[in-house]
Parts: structure tokens; sequence; C-alpha cells
């Protein structure tokens, strides 16, 4: 089982991408977390996450309340035990900015969603494909 | 007549009659002589007659020879008197003559009387004729006497008339000097002496600045050249002077002028008038006698820095007036030296810049409030791109779910509406994606390089394959140069033009677009011609604005945004993008860009 963290305030997406990963058969655990405040809690493993799992992957919004994806992203690189965690972006704005600023500070993917659902089934059947039949990575294990 | 001429004649003239006073006078003072020698010639003459009056009355009386002896040397000695006398006196000739024949007569009765005695034969006889001769000789000695008076009188008048004559020559000659004289004078004063008067009086005004003053000298002489001289000199100082005071005084900067020590030479009209005083009153003033102590000390620092840098210096001042307000200056301040290059002071020309200044702060308050609004853009370009496309995203989602999960449990009019839902959110992400596309073109900057129009060309039509394919469009494009661009701009621009064609298309009639490219100066000119509708040239502009459509929704799904990214495009490449066309028969889009 794999162990995702979903940073996303917008129920509709939290919806669609549960709505995707249950479409695609994973055996994948996708955890939410509506700001970046407790996304930070949850990673630290601080307070009512003292017994979360380290997640595989993080599903990171850039924009967020209380305090944004980017905010979030720098917080995690200041620690060895969050800065192995691979870290996707997920946003709307395609500004370049945002992508050079994203990666720039870590994030290991930068996925912009799309408005159409099957395509974005499509990325996502491909994004898992990706990291967890064949790349390794530091949370979970391997299977190809 | 010049008055070297004048001079010259005066002084002629003077010489000549001068000389020929002198003359008259010499010859007068002759003339005199002359009188007086005659004179004594005569009383000579007359002494001599009355000797031998006497002389022959003793001989009658008592006849001796020793009496004919001494009246011999008398009678040469008056024969040698008369001849100078006749000489001298022509006018007394006959009287002269006549006694020296009563002279002569007498002698011959001496010469007689002496034969007589010798030759006495008769006593008696010879005392008869020696009574006879001796009473002859009175009476000849007496006519003798009687004459020479005559010849005195005569002589005397004749002599005094003489010397009357001459002298009154003199004196009509001295008469006649002084009145030359006094002419001349008159004549020199009239010539000379008032207009050199009133040349005196005009140099002295002009001294005291009265360069309008005229000398009214006009004689056709040297004072008449140096009048006309100074004249002109004073009409040219005039001209200069209010040539310069034209200038100095219907400026509307200030200018002012001050000694050493900061004391107000002079100012000009836009100073008096700021000051509402004039420059007598000003004159010795200083800045600290008309501003603060804090604004003076300034205006007097920036002075010494122009006399002590010895150049011109421009500097922006500040300064309260009457009216209370601080006013704004740009001042351009020098030193001023004497014709000997002595230091006399500073002056300054100020120009109110109060009225800049408060534009330049208008305008930077306006600029901030453009920051402030392009910034507020960028937000909303930012807010645009996330928070306007996710509800987008959800209803797209949701919407292709329902298709997916539930088109067994939807009827066609459900599945129809979720249609127009999907196709909305379709168009809506478009325009949102132009959009940010649009104010990215307008906030960013481009970074041109050699950009092969060919690849954007095939960039493009790679995009529009489904609507190439769709529509049938047949696309002719020759080899395209190679320009200063960016090539996802150049590729956008191609897909823009090109799927704008395809749009706009006649109904029923495969759209034909030609690609051509020419050089022209430096840049290349690409023109992207169609057969579709045309435009009527009316619209030839409005077309590139952002949000203008000519056609209806149901017509074409254009988003009316294409073109104005289109117009952005080029502009920020500095080039120009219009349109020409014929409608009915079709558009021709034309591209200028750099050549690389």
């Amino acid at each position: 089982m794999h162990q995702i963290l979903m940073v996303e305030d917008n129920p509709a997406d939290i919806e669609l991408m549960q709505q995707t990963v249950r479409e695609l058969g994973r055996p994948i655990n996708l955890h939410i977390c509506n700001d970046g405040v407790t996304a930070v809690d949850f990673l630290n493993r601080r307070g009512q996450y003292n017994t979360v799992p380290v997640p595989d992957l993080v599903f990171l919004d850039l924009n967020l309340p209380r305090r944004g994806g980017i905010e979030v992203l720098l917080m995690l690189m200041q620690r060895p035990e969050t800065r192995m965690i691979p870290v996707i972006v997920f946003s709307m704005s395609n500004r370049k900015d945002d992508i050079t600023q994203a990666y720039s500070l870590g994030a290991r993917c930068y996925i912009h969603k799309s408005v159409n659902y099957s395509h974005f089934l499509t990325t996502m059947e491909q994004l898992f494909r990706f990291w967890f039949d064949y790349a390794v990575i530091p949370g979970g294990s391997a299977a190809g | 007549m010049l008055i070297r001429h004048q001079l010259f004649v005066k002084i002629v003239a003077t010489a000549i009659v001068t000389l020929l006073s002198v003359y008259v006078a010499i010859s007068t003072l002759l003339a005199q002589q002359r009188s007086v020698d005659n004179e004594t010639l005569l009383v000579n003459a007359l002494r001599t007659v009355a000797q031998l009056s006497s002389l022959a009355h003793e001989f009658a009386l008592h006849p001796a020879e020793r009496i004919t002896e001494q009246w011999r040397l008398q009678q040469q000695q008056l024969s040698r008197l008369l001849k100078r006398l006749q000489q001298s006196l022509p006018e007394e000739h006959l009287a002269i003559v006549n006694l020296a024949q009563r002279v002569e007569h007498v002698d011959s009765i001496f010469s007689r009387w002496q034969a007589s005695a010798q030759y006495a034969f008769n006593k008696s006889e010879n005392q008869t004729l020696m009574l006879l001769l001796q009473d002859d000789l009175v009476v000849e000695s007496q006519a003798m006497i009687q004459l020479s008076f005559d010849i005195h009188k005569n002589s005397i008048d004749i002599i005094r008339h003489h010397s009357n004559t001459s002298t009154f020559q003199m004196l009509g000659m001295l008469a006649t000097l002084v009145l030359i004289i006094i002419v001349l004078s008159v004549s020199s004063w009239h010539s000379m002496i008032v207009p050199l008067g009133l040349i005196l009086a005009g140099t002295k005004q002009l001294q005291i600045g009265n360069l309008a003053h005229l000398i009214p000298v006009h004689s056709e002489d040297e004072l008449g050249e140096i009048s006309h001289a100074l004249n002109a000199m004073s009409k040219q100082l005039h001209y200069n002077q209010h040539l310069l005071e034209s200038i100095v005084d219907n400026t509307s900067a200030i200018i002012y002028v001050k000694d050493k020590n900061g004391g107000y030479i002079t100012i000009n009209h836009a100073y008096e008038a700021l000051l509402n005083t004039n420059r007598k009153t000003i004159a010795g003033k200083t800045d600290h006698d008309l501003f603060t102590k804090q604004i003076a000390d300034v205006l007097r620092a920036n002075d010494l820095q122009a006399m002590q840098t010895g150049k011109a210096i421009a500097i922006e001042e500040t300064a309260q007036h009457a009216d209370g307000v601080l006013h704004h200056y740009i001042s351009i301040k020098f030193p001023i030296y004497d014709v000997k290059s002595r230091l006399l002071g500073s002056a300054g020309i100020s120009t109110d810049i109060s009225e800049r200044i408060h534009i330049e702060q208008q305008l930077a308050s306006k600029t901030a409030e453009l920051l402030q609004s392009n910034e507020a853009l960028q937000r909303f370009a930012y807010v645009a791109s996330h928070d306007l496309q996710e509800p987008l995203r959800a209803i797209y989602g949701f919407a292709e779910l329902l298709q997916r999960k539930y088109h067994d449990k939807l009827d066609a009019q459900a599945m129809h509406y979720i249609d127009y839902i999907t196709s909305g959110a379709t168009r809506l992400q478009a325009m949102i994606q132009a959009l940010l596309h649009y104010s990215r073109l307008e906030t960013q900057h481009i970074e041109s390089v050699a950009v092969d129009l060919n690849q954007a060309y095939g960039w493009a039509v790679d995009n529009l394959q489904r609507q190439i394919r769709d529509t049938h469009a047949c696309i002719g494009c020759v080899q395209l140069p190679v320009v200063k661009a960016s090539l996802q701009e150049m590729g956008q621009l191609f897909q823009n033009l090109i799927g704008n064609a395809i749009k706009y298309a006649k109904p029923n009639l495969a759209p034909k677009i030609d690609i051509s490219s020419e050089y022209h100066q430096g840049d290349w000119h690409i023109k992207v011609s169609d057969n579709g509708e045309g435009i009527a040239e009316e619209y030839w502009d409005q077309i590139f604005e952002i949000f203008k459509r000519l056609h209806g929704h149901s017509h074409s799904e254009g988003n009316g945004i294409g073109l104005a990214i289109c117009k952005k495009i080029v502009e920020k490449h500095g080039g120009k993008l219009w349109l020409s066309s014929i409608p009915g028969e079709g558009s021709t889009f034309h591209v200028l860009l750099h050549a690389a």
C-alpha cells in the first residue's frame, strides 16, 4: 500500500483525485491535508499526526490557504527527514516563474492540472506507473 | 565748408588785413616823419629867408662887403633848402620858384650895388642910385619874407592835410581789421563754438547713459561728421542696449546681478514683478533682506560657489515670495568680471520650475498608481490562472464523470445538457489561457534570437492538423526567412493567423491560404492571405482589439483574443501587423519583422 499525502484545499479536486485513484485501482492510501500548516505538521508527525506514516509521495497544490505551497516546499527542504520525500506539484498555473521556483526548491515534478478529466486520468496513470512501478523511492518499495 | 578750409581762409584773410594794416601804419608813420621833416625844412627856409631879409635891411642901412658875403652863404643854404622843398612839396612849386626868383633878384640888387660902388663917378648920382637900390632891397626883402610866409602857411596846411589823410587811412584800416576780427569771431562762434558746446553736452548725456539723446549738429564739416559719428555710435549702443534689455526684461525667467558681497546691482522686470519692487529700490539690498535666513544662506552659498569656481553652475533653488508659496527654481549662476577681468560679483538666471516639479510629483504619483494597477493586473493574472480555472476544472471534470459513470442512467436530453457544460468549460478555459497569454505578453520581456520561420510555421501547422483536415484547407507556403524573434511566439503567431483564416473561411469553400515573404530595408514583410469573406475597411483596426468580434458565437468558435495576441506578439518584437482586405474576396495579414 502506497502512502500519498495530498495537500489540497479544493474539495472538487480532492474528489476528482479520489475518483481517479479508485478508477485506476491501485493500492494507494490517500491522506488529505487542507492547508500548508497541517501539511507541515503531518510531514513532521506533530500533534494529531504523531502516528501517521511517512508518505511515499506528496501531491502539493501551490495555491493553499494559511501557508502556500512554495512555503511548504521551503520548510520540507529544511529538514533531512522531510527533504527526501518526493514532492510533486499540482497547479493550475503554467507561469514560468511558478514552474522554475518549484523545481529550484526541490519539487521532483510539476504537473499542470488538466481541466479535461480523461486527460487527467491518463496523466495520473502514467505518473503512478513511473513512481510506483519504475522508480525506487525512499519511503516505499519498487515493484518493478 | 570744412572747418580746416574755413580756418585757412580766416587765417589768410587775417594775415592779409594785418599785413595791410602794418603797411598802412608804417606808411603813415613815414608820412608823419616826412611832414615833420618838411616842417623843419620850411622853418629852416623861413629862418634863412628872415636872416636874408635882415641882412638886406642891414646892408641897406650900412652897406658892407662882410654882409654880402654872409648873404651869399645864407643864399646858398636857402637854395639847397628850396631844392629839397621843391621835391617834397610839389604843390608849392610855383611859390618856391617865385621865392627863388625874388632871392635871385635881391642878389642882383646886391651885385648892382657892388658895381655902382666900384664905378661911382658921381657921388650925388651914386647917392641917388644907392637910395633907390636901398628901397628896392627893402621892398624885395619884405616881399621875400611875405612870400616865404605864404609858402610856409600853405605848406603847413598841405602837410597837415597829408598827415590827416594817412591817419584816417590807418584808422580805416584798423576799423576794417577790427570788423574782420569780429566777423571771423562771430563766424567761428557759429561754426565751431556752438556745435562744440552741443557735442560736449551730447557726450555728457552719453556719459550719464541717456543713449536716446542725439546731437543736433548737422553741418557738413568736421564737427558735423563728429556729431554724426557720435549719433551713430549712440544709436548703435542704444539699439544694443535696447536689444539686451528686451531680452532681459521680456523673459519670464528672473535675472539678477549682485556685487561680491551679495548686494543687488540690478534685476530684470520679471524679478521686479515677483518682488513687487523696482531695481532702484532693491539696489544694495541682499538676499538676507528679502528672504528668510535659511533660504538666503543657501542662495548666498550658491553665489559664492559660482564666484569661486569661476564658471557657470546650474542648481535647483527654492525661494518664498509675497504669495507665500515656496517656488522651485533652476538657476544658472555665474561670475561676472569688469573689462580688466576683475571679479565684479555674480549674476544669475532663474527659471521657475514649480509647475514642472508639481507635474513631476503628479507624474510620480501616477506612475506609482500605474505600478500598483500593474501589480494588481499581475495578481489578477495569477488569480485567473489558479482561482478561475479551479472551479472550471470541477465543472469540467464532474461533467465528464457524469458522462462516464452515469451515461446509462441519464436520458439523451441530460447527456446533451452535459455536452453544453463541457463545451462551455472548454471555451472558457481556452479564453482564460488566451487571456493569460495576452497578459504575459504585456508584462514579460521577450528574448529575441534568430528564428527560422519555417520551423515556427511547421509547429503551427502541426497544432492545426485537425482543423486543416476537417476543412480541407490548402496552405501554400514558400521558403520563409530567418527573423529576430522568439520561436514559441512566432509559432503562436502563425497558428493564430492560419487558424483565423480557417475559422473565417467562406462556407462551402475550402480555405486557401498563401504565405509569402519579401525583404524590405532590413525587415521581412510576411503576408498571410486567404480566400475568406474579407473584412470591410472600417474594421481593419478593430479586429486587433481584444474581445472585439465581428461574428456571433454561432458562427465560429473565436474567443476575441487571438488577433489581439498576434498584434501584441508582433509589437513586442518591434514589428508591425496590419490588415488589408477586399470584402468577398479575402484578406491579407501583413507582418513586418526585423531580419536576423
